[in-house]
């Protein structure tokens, strides 16, 4: 059986206060700010290699995973994306002649609902 | 609108259809929505029988609904919904001979906006929306009070783990009412549905790199309140189930709690759907 990577609940009321948690804290604007002028100058830099590995938070299921993988593959540059929802990442084939920018893969992970939180290079 | 149709648009939807979108709830809408320039189509086919009128007509209703859900993503945050019921309804009453009508019911248009997000782990969210829109008047005379009814809306979804949870609130301002009322939100009274929902994903225990479909079981309380105090409560346990290119699920309405003085009351709602996304 493979091990699930997911921050599942540890006891029979977790289910039920963990999002209640999060919703109270996030309004109470407990979340990250704004990016900074140098990872902002990194965003416009295209990727190099010929694959790339996005890790991604709520993807909820595999078919509402969907929306990621379809909305990736018409990013330009995009081959190919494979979901791995055990680990939360997206692994994309990139084309040898034309390689997407880290911004334009953010866009597209918002543009699906969710969030992404690292793009991992080989 | 013949069976026969009914089938054939099935069918054509099947066609057409790419992948689906799931891990919502049967009738209780979630904050959940389509990508930027994805289409989800939502089809249900509803059947619901109603009696024990206590009104002098003593009437008994059947009343299949084929119900048809396209949605749009018009941002990473928006999307837009367009609602189309086909409806057949038969009526035997005390003192009338018995009639059938079918048709279309009043359509309507929603918009979603999703205003908070919190994802906390790969598969793990909580998402909050809120929900503006309208019934249109153009249904056919059986079926549509020949006016727009707006209504306004909160649903709030979250995954953790294997749990899924939804609540939903909606009002409806209805402007006005059907000439022959049989359903709650039919007569001029504002309606006010509350949805609560529960998920649980019965198989895999866990996600794999390799997963390719999952079983939920879902159970549901759907409240429908109308501005005068009529009431109705169903319970509606059902089944989900997600495979690579579609979803399909099949809910039983069962009337928990009511309090209906001039219509009749609910008895039992089969609801049995399909979702797309393309």
């Amino acid at each position: 059986m493979p091990q699930s990577t997911t921050s599942g609940p540890t006891g029979p009321v977790a289910p039920v206060v963990l999002p209640v948690l999060s919703l109270v804290f996030s309004i109470a604007g407990c979340q990250s700010g704004a990016p900074s002028a140098a990872s902002m100058v990194d965003q416009g830099r295209p990727l190099t290699g010929a694959s790339a590995t996005l890790v991604v938070q709520g993807l909820s299921c595999p078919l509402c995973a969907t929306n990621i993988d379809k909305t990736l593959t018409r990013v330009p540059g995009v081959q190919a994306a494979a979901v791995d929802l055990s680990r939360g990442e997206v692994r994309l084939t990139l084309a040898p002649d034309r390689k997407p920018t880290r911004a334009e893969l953010a866009k597209a992970v918002r543009d699906s609902g969710f969030t992404l939180s690292e793009i991992r290079e080989p | 609108m013949s069976a026969r149709h009914l089938l054939a648009s099935f069918a054509g939807a099947a066609v057409f259809a790419g992948t689906a979108l799931a891990q919502e709830a049967i009738t209780s809408p979630a904050a959940t929505q389509p990508a930027l320039g994805a289409f989800k189509l939502n089809q249900k086919l509803i059947w619901e029988r109603r009696g024990s009128d206590p009104s002098p007509h003593d009437r008994k209703v059947d009343r299949l609904e084929f119900e048809q859900t396209l949605a749009t993503g018009l941002s990473g945050n928006v999307s837009a919904e367009f609602k189309l019921p086909i409806v057949w309804q038969g009526t035997r009453a005390a003192h009338r001979p018995s009639d059938s009508d079918s048709g279309l019911s009043d359509p309507s248009l929603v918009v979603k906006w999703r205003f908070w997000q919190n994802d906390s782990g790969a598969v793990d969210t909580a998402r909050l929306s809120l929900l503006v829109g309208t019934d249109l008047p153009l249904g056919t005379k059986a079926f549509s009070n020949r006016s727009f009814d707006p209504g306004v809306g909160l649903a709030f979804t979250a995954i953790s783990g294997r749990h899924g949870f939804g609540a939903a609130a909606r009002y409806t301002f209805t402007t006005r009412a059907k000439s022959d009322a049989k359903m709650l939100g039919e007569t001029l009274a504002d309606l006010l549905r509350l949805d609560g929902s529960y998920l649980y994903r019965l198989s895999p225990e866990a996600w794999s790199a390799d997963t390719t479909a999952a079983w939920y079981l879902v159970g549901e309380v759907n409240a429908r309140i109308e501005t005068t105090g009529m009431h109705e409560v169903l319970l509606q346990p059902g089944i989900l189930y997600e495979a690579t290119r579609f979803a399909a699920e099949l809910g039983v309405g069962l009337p928990v709690l009511h309090r209906v003085d001039d219509r009749p009351r609910a008895k039992l709602v089969l609801t049995a759907g399909v979702r797309w996304l393309f």
